[in-house]
């Protein structure tokens, strides 16, 4: 079939088709509940090792958990998410999680070297722990 | 912005199905590609072959739990076509 004998009926069931494997694709590549509250807890983590007195040995062990957390769930499930999310929509929240983290990281350094406040990464780490659990595990509409 | 282009090599409809599939993902196991398409093993591969010998998907073995999988994504080729044909077909379908 060429696009000359293709009408308009059988491009807009092609173009369901579409969405209807897209979805799917998304279904099977949804990180399990306890993953997503493992990376939540793990990259609070991050944000609080400031607060370690080893702070190299904390990121060194927290990383490695992270890679062992994410693959495990890549075996089991078959499939794997695009590292960046097709839709604008996926990418926005993506880049305003990252901005989110970077200003906790530094927000927790502030309030320890500044006002002198030791649990400060602790606190940063614990809100971006909660923010990213209820933002990942908050439904969405959103599909690529 | 993305050229409308249809293309006869996607079209087939488990191709483009498996394009689909494959699009939001990094890759996929082939037993939950051909569980999620609803075909057999043989007719998984032989798509997956058309599609991999327009350079649009590639396959790669690993092991794991002592077992050889085949892990399948798109190619950065594959995924410019496929965009272009699903933009090929919103044109299409917005002339109705």
């Amino acid at each position: 079939m060429s696009n000359e004998t293709l009408g308009p009926e059988d491009a807009q069931t092609a173009l369901n088709e579409v969405n209807r494997m897209q979805a799917a694709a998304t279904d099977v590549s949804e990180e399990p509940t306890w993953s997503k509250i493992a990376v939540a807890l793990i990259t609070g983590g991050l944000v609080a090792t400031p607060m370690a007195e080893n702070s190299g040995s904390m990121v060194a062990i927290l990383m490695a958990g992270l890679v062992i957390v994410l693959s495990t769930g890549r075996q089991k499930r078959g499939a794997s998410a695009l590292a960046v999310p097709p839709s604008k929509k996926g990418r926005v929240a993506m880049v305003a999680i990252v901005t989110f983290a970077l200003s906790m990281y530094i927000g927790g350094i502030v309030l320890r070297d500044r006002f002198d406040l030791s649990w400060g990464p602790l606190l940063a780490g614990a809100i971006l722990a909660g923010v990213i659990t209820v933002a990942t595990l908050t439904p969405t509409s959103d599909r690529p | 912005m993305t050229k409308a282009r249809f293309d006869p090599v996607i079209h087939a409809p488990a191709r483009l199905q498996l394009c689909a599939l494959l699009g939001p993902l990094q890759d996929a196991e082939f037993s939950v590609l051909a569980n999620e398409l609803k075909v057999s093993d043989s007719v998984l591969s032989k798509h997956i072959k058309q599609l991999a010998e327009a350079g649009y998907v590639k396959a790669t073995k690993r092991k794991s739990a002592g077992r050889q999988r085949t892990w399948l994504n798109l190619t950065s080729k594959g995924r410019k076509a496929f965009a272009g044909h699903v933009a090929e077909l919103q044109r299409l379908a917005g002339m109705s």
